[in-house]
Parts: C-alpha cells; sequence; structure tokens
C-alpha cells in the first residue's frame, strides 16, 4: 500500500509564478522525508496541500491508496506543526496541548496524562499554566511541536519546528522527534528545515524544491554525493560546495577536464551522450586540503589565502587562485595568514561534473569508478556512500 | 552555527554547547550582585507639563458636559416646571420628587420596558451581527458587497426615516401585513416593544456587522485551520476559538449598542410616542414626556438620572467583564 503520493500536483496564487509546479513525489508509509529548498520555494504549500488546508490547483493527492484531493482537513488523520506555530492565544499551554484530545472528547485522565508526558519531553513543564504571550519564541515553538506530538496520526507534516531552538535544545529535539518517528513505525513524517544538519541526519530521504518544482529526490547520501544538478549541489552541504568553469575533452576514450590551469582525468564514467564541452567543476571544501597532505595523483592548485572561517575542528579558508575563489578545509592550526601563499589538492575522485549550460550532472558518480567506458544507464544501488 | 554535512550526528554541535557554560555562569555562581535600591528609571511618574495639554479639552468638557450634567442632577431635586409659576419661582425640595419617583407606577413600568428594550436590541444586534459578518466573510464578493451595502445603508438611515419605514409597514395595512395575506393586522397595536425592538435591531445591526467583520478578520487565520487539523467541528471552532477571541470587541459593542439604542429616541418617538398606552415608554421617553408634555421639568430631570446611573452601572459591568480573563 502506497503511503502517500503527490500526483502531478501545481498551486497557482493569482497570476505570481506557481508556487508548486507539477510535483510528483511518492512518500512510503513510516517514512521520514525532509523537504528543502530556498524560502518561497513552495515547501510550505505543499505541506498544507497534503494536511488539505490548500486545494491543488491541478493534481491529485493520495494516501494511504485513497485519492484524498477533495477531503477535509480534519479527515485525513495529519498532525502539524505550522511555520508561525498557531498557538491560541486566549488558552494556557496545557489547554493548548489538551485542545485535539479534548476535541476528540477523550477521557480527562488520560488526557492530562498524555500532556504532562509530553510537556516533559520538551521540557515545559513548568509551563504549563502559562498564555502564549508570556513565552519566549523558542518555549512557543515547543508548545507548536507538542499540540502535534500529543497525538498518534498516520501523517506527520512539520514545518520548520526546531527553528528557534539554541543548538543544544535542537539536538535533543532532533533526537527525541527521530524516536517517536522510530516508535510510530506506520507514521510518514514531512518534515521542512533550513538546516542542512537536521537535513542529512533525519530524514530517510531528501526532496530538494526550488521555485516550486522537484529538483531531486533520494536518500542524504545520494543528494550530498552524487547531486543531480549545480544548484542541488550547492545547497546541500555546508560551507557550500566550490563550482568552476571548466573545459571536457575525451582524450582516448577517458574524460579529462581542464580548469584552474590544471588538467586531470576523470575516473567517473560520464552519462550516455557526454562529449567535449564546457562545464562546472564541483569540488566540496571538506573535499580540498592541503597539498602537503595529499595523496599521490592529486591535483594540486596554488593560491593565495585570504578569509579563514574557524569552526573549532578545521578552518574553511578562502583560498584565492588564478581565475577563482576556493574554498578549502584546513587543519585548525597553524591559522594561516592572510595574503599567504598556500597550495591546495583534491582528488580527482571527489570532483562532480555538470554541464554549463544545462545545470545538469554529467558525470554517473552513482557507479563506483571504473575505466572510462560510458556508462549503462542503470539505476544506482541506493545508499551508495563514498 | 556550523553545519557539516560530512561529520553528521549530534556531535557535530559539540564545540559550541561545551563552551556555553563556562566562564560566565563561573562569575555567577557566589552570590547574585545586589538588585539595587532607589528610585526606579522605568518608574511611572506624573509629568506636570501633560496638564497644560489636558486644559483646553477639561475646560470644554466642563463646560459642555459636566456642568449641565450637575446641573441637571440638581434640577431633579426641585420644583422647576416648564410653565406656570413654578417655571419662575421654583426651588430645591430635597427628596419630595425622590419620594414621588418610588411610588410612580409608570416609572417602575417604563424602567422595565428599558431592560427588555435593550437586553434584546443588544442580543439581537450582536447575534445578527455576528452572524453576517460570518457569512460575509465566506460571501463571493458580489454578495458580499451587496448585502453590505444594504445593511450599512439601513444603519445609516436617519432615525426619522427609519421610524417611518416600521411604521408604515407594520400598522394596519402595511407591508409586512399585505405580504403575509393579513393586510388588516396591526402588528405594531398587537406586540408594540418587540417591533419596536426589532426595528431598533435593524438600525444597528449594520454598525455590529462591520465592528465584527473587522475583528474577524484580525483572527489569524492558521489558528482555525489548526483547528480544523485536530478535526474540530465548526461549532466546537466557534466556541473555542473565535468566540474568545472576540470577547473583547463583543464586550464593546454591547456597551456601545446599550447606550446607542438608549439614545435611539427618535425611532420610538416616530413610531408610538411611548404608546399605545405605556406599551414603549422607555425611560428617555418618559423622561422627555414628564419634561415637556407634563411640563414637570424637575422631575424629568430625575428620571434623565435615573437613566444616567442605569448606563453608568451598564457601563461598569462591561468593563468588568472586559477585563477578566476567559
Ligand atoms: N496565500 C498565498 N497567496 C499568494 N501567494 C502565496 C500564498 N502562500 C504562498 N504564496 C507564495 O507561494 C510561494 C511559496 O510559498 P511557501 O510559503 O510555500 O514558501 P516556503 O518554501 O515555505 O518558504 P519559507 O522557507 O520562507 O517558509 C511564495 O512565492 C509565496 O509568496
Ligand atoms: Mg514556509
Amino acid at each position: 500500500m502506497p503511503g502517500l503520493r503527490f500526483e502531478h500536483v501545481w498551486k497557482l496564487y493569482g497570476r505570481q509564478a506557481p508556487a508548486v509546479a507539477d510535483l510528483s513525489l511518492d512518500i512510503a508509509e513510516g517514512e521520514f522525508l525532509v523537504l528543502v529548498g530556498a524560502s518561497g520555494c513552495g515547501k510550505t504549500t505543499s505541506l498544507r496541500m497534503l494536511a488539505g488546508l490548500e486545494r491543488p490547483s491541478y493534481g491529485r493527492i493520495w494516501m494511504g491508496g485513497k485519492d484524498v484531493t477533495d477531503i477535509p482537513p480534519g479527515r485525513r488523520d495529519v498532525s502539524m506543526v505550522f511555520q508561525s506555530y498557531a498557538l491560541y492565544p486566549n488558552m494556557t499551554v496545557y489547554k493548548n496541548l489538551a485542545f485535539g484530545p479534548r476535541v476528540r472528547r477523550e477521557p480527562r485522565e488520560h488526557i492530562r496524562r498524555r500532556v504532562e508526558e509530553v510537556a516533559e519531553i520538551l521540557g515545559i513543564g513548568g509551563l504549563l499554566d502559562r498564555h502564549p504571550g508570556e513565552l519566549s519564541g523558542g518555549q512557543r515553538q515547543r508548545v507548536a511541536l507538542g499540540r502535534a506530538m500529543i497525538r498518534e496520526p498516520s501523517l506527520f507534516l512539520m514545518d520548520e519546528p526546531l527553528s528557534n531552538l539554541d543548538a543544544a535544545l535542537r539536538v535533543q529535539m532532533r533526537a527525541e522527534l527521530i524516536r517517536l518517528h522510530k516508535r510510530l513505525e506506520r507514521t510518514a513524517t514531512v518534515y521542512v528545515t533550513h538546516d542542512q544538519v537536521e537535513a542529512l541526519t533525519m530524514g530517510d530521504r531528501v526532496a530538494v524544491l526550488k521555485d516550486g518544482s522537484l529538483l531531486q529526490v533520494g536518500t542524504p547520501a545520494e543528494l550530498y554525493d552524487a547531486p543531480a544538478t549545480v544548484y542541488v549541489a550547492t545547497f546541500i552541504g555546508s560551507p557550500a560546495m566550490n563550482v568552476i568553469p571548466g573545459r571536457l575533452s575525451i582524450v582516448g576514450g577517458r574524460p579529462r577536464v581542464a580548469c584552474l590551469g590544471a588538467e586531470f582525468e576523470v575516473p567517473w564514467p560520464l552519462r550516455p551522450g557526454a562529449a567535449a564541452r564546457d562545464v562546472l567543476v564541483g569540488i566540496r571544501p571538506d573535499d580540498l586540503g592541503p597539498a602537503a597532505r595529499a595523496p599521490r595523483g592529486a591535483v594540486r592548485i596554488g593560491g593565495r589565502t585570504d578569509v579563514c572561517e574557524q569552526t573549532g575542528i578545521a578552518i574553511y579558508a578562502t583560498v584565492n587562485c588564478p581565475g577563482a575563489a576556493l574554498v578549502a578545509r584546513l587543519p585548525r592550526s597553524p591559522v594561516p595568514a592572510a595574503n599567504q601563499p598556500i597550495e591546495v589538492a583534491f582528488d580527482p575522485r571527489d570532483v562532480h561534473l555538470f554541464d554549463s549550460r544545462t545545470q545538469a550532472s554529467i558525470a554517473d558518480r552513482s557507479h563506483p569508478a571504473l575505466a572510462g567506458v560510458a556508462s549503462p544507464a542503470a539505476a544506482a544501488p541506493p545508499g551508495t556512500t563514498k | 552555527m556550523t553545519a557539516r554535512p560530512g561529520a553528521p550526528a549530534p556531535a557535530g554541535t559539540g564545540a559550541g554547547a561545551g563552551e556555553a557554560p563556562g566562564p560566565a555562569a563561573a562569575a555567577q555562581a557566589p552570590g547574585r550582585p545586589a538588585v539595587p535600591q532607589g528610585l526606579r528609571r522605568d518608574a511611572e511618574r506624573f509629568q506636570w507639563g501633560s496638564l497644560a495639554l489636558l486644559v483646553p479639552s477639561a475646560a470644554l468638557l466642563a463646560v459642555l458636559f459636566i456642568i449641565p450634567v450637575v446641573y441637571a442632577f440638581y434640577l431633579g431635586f426641585t420644583n422647576l416646571q416648564l410653565v406656570g409659576i413654578h417655571a419662575v419661582d421654583w426651588h430645591f425640595t430635597g427628596a419630595e420628587n425622590l419620594r414621588r419617583l418610588a411610588g410612580d407606577q409608570v416609572f417602575r413600568y417604563s424602567m422595565e420596558l428599558t431592560l427588555a428594550f435593550i437586553a434584546g436590541s443588544v442580543a439581537g444586534v450582536v447575534i445578527i451581527g455576528l452572524a453576517l459578518a460570518m457569512l460575509m466573510q465566506t460571501a463571493l464578493a458580489p454578495v458580499r458587497i451587496v448585502a453590505g451595502g444594504i445593511v450599512i445603508v439601513a444603519w445609516m438611515m436617519p432615525a426619522i426615516t427609519a421610524g417611518m419605514t416600521w411604521y408604515a409597514s407594520t400598522t394596519a395595512g402595511g407591508t409586512f401585513g399585505t405580504l403575509l395575506g393579513l393586510a388588516n393586522s396591526d402588528f405594531l397595536h398587537r406586540e408594540p416593544l418587540l417591533i419596536v425592538t426589532l426595528a431598533n435591531i435593524w438600525s444597528q445591526t449594520g454598525f455590529a456587522m462591520m465592528v465584527f467583520g473587522a475583528a474577524l478578520r484580525n483572527i489569524p487565520r492558521d489558528l482555525l485551520e489548526s483547528a480544523q487539523i485536530e478535526n474540530a467541528s465548526r461549532p466546537q471552532r466557534f466556541a473555542r476559538i473565535t468566540l474568545p477571541l472576540l470577547r473583547p470587541t463583543i464586550v464593546t459593542t454591547v456597551l456601545l449598542i446599550t447606550l446607542i439604542s438608549l439614545a435611539n429616541f427618535g425611532l420610538i418617538y416616530v413610531m408610538t410616542q411611548g404608546g399605545p398606552g405605556n406599551a414603549t415608554d422607555i425611560l428617555p421617553l418618559y423622561s422627555y414626556q414628564q419634561a415637556f408634555q407634563f411640563d414637570n421639568l424637575a422631575y424629568g430631570a430625575l428620571i434623565g438620572n435615573a437613566l444616567v446611573i442605569l448606563c453608568a452601572i451598564f457601563g461598569a459591568i462591561y468593563v468588568r467583564a472586559s477585563r477578566s480573563r476567559a
């Protein structure tokens, strides 16, 4: 039985560009799907259509094998954390949490136990008598989360539920949410976030939206290792992937790339039909390190250090090379002085290749590195990590 | 916060989080700093300069409102008449008028009529106004504009016009009777208080509808949506969310409708002049009758005073109601 399905769903508002454009996506029962994308790309709109608060302009939505496109929100068995929290200002925290169970006429004693349980998990047990207006932003957000958690629906919709929490609390809540999701085996979760760590650590799969369109959906590892477009490549991962113009040529049946004054052979098979052309070369900062530590066969590039960003376990340094500025990951000490000559290096296996016109990936990184044979267009085994 | 997908797991935040409760907490631990004593900078203070700004409006209020009210209050305890000897030669008579009031059956009756009229009007205006406002929210734009226009025209209509219209519609041979095929039924004569109250409701509802419409638009949509997701029925959403959030608006509207209805003298005067008999003789009309038809200016003033006190009581009740929390 399929869990959830968007079938060619569109949402149009007035004359502006579509908020959601031709979205087709399957979400399995019990799956944790993370939706990511820049602000205004249609994440909230998609969630609202799943909840039934917004009717698709075109297309259908399926849940548990049933067409729910015209079914009202209350009959879809979903619970939702609103991006705006949507706490009832006239009720105390307790009553906010108890609202759903009360509406469903659950026994009083049972409600009280559930509310206390959830409040305990979220660390808001001491706030039950306050009104939402008397809470901090993070406290409100936890109440909003609690209101969704108090139920055991068949679908959780969470619109940036942790965005306002401090780092420590966020880690803790993340763990709680995963625990909750694991406990409710059949409940699917659709989770919107702007946080890279959340997206890549929590999701069974991650879907990247841009301007209302689904660009790519896959496991976190797939998105990280084999982004389908430049947009996904730079959107997933932090700091963002370095993207530099280069030139692809096929020499003796093997792809060779020239960029930044260096030339190297790409060990990945190209997608069918790839020929010599202008390309964009992507290298993640984490794959670009000091040349001194690089293995044999690494491509070395000289430049001068610029801004350094200390993260505690490493330094992300901007290196000005002729023709491009690259971000490289350096050991946390010694801290490089500004404008120092430096040589960085990367392994050609870590390179991503994109067509500079279509922005689409042309190196098939889902396959293990083979000799330069054009790849058969077979599906990748899921979960391939590097 | 740094987010490195290469190194997932919660450990990613360890760097920052571990340091947070370090030196700062240590400095706080051995005894917090004492709270300073003395005058607080943020204490509320009387600003003498504000007196100067208050003077003009205070003067206007005094001349146009306070002095007349106090004077009218005083008049209530005299034997002033509109015509006759006591129009010129009048004096303070102490509790004489009060004694008369206490024994005045018409006054008692008038008081009951007033309460019934107010209760009926307020309930009708609030319920119908709120219902209209909620219907308008979901109506298509053309319906909304036309229906809203009609209701507002009714509200803008002068009391005289409204009164004449209702009079013409509800007396024998009037529009309502004809429409219902009861051409000879004189509704106004048979149920005067009811008809007068209905006329008042009709003329005030537009105002309530506009006020409630504005308040409804201010209720965040996501609150109702959130309740909808919880499968709360329409009545549940109304009772648990809309109504509590509208409460302050309802209280204010109730107060305003009370006062406006009491001041809607013209409407009833045109329709019944307090009759038939004393059947619609609410306090403002009775006060007017005593003062200007029976020439008892002083006694009329005393009835007016009773009306003012009644209004003050209503006001106090509403103010209390708007303060307390649901
Ligand atoms: N009710 C509405 N009327 C008109 N336009 C809307 C409405 N709701 C959303 N939009 C538009 O649709 C697009 C998608 O909005 P949506 O709220 O889904 O974005 P989002 O991905 O959730 O963004 P964010 O990350 O900022 O929350 C935006 O361009 C927005 O302006
Ligand atoms: Mg959003």
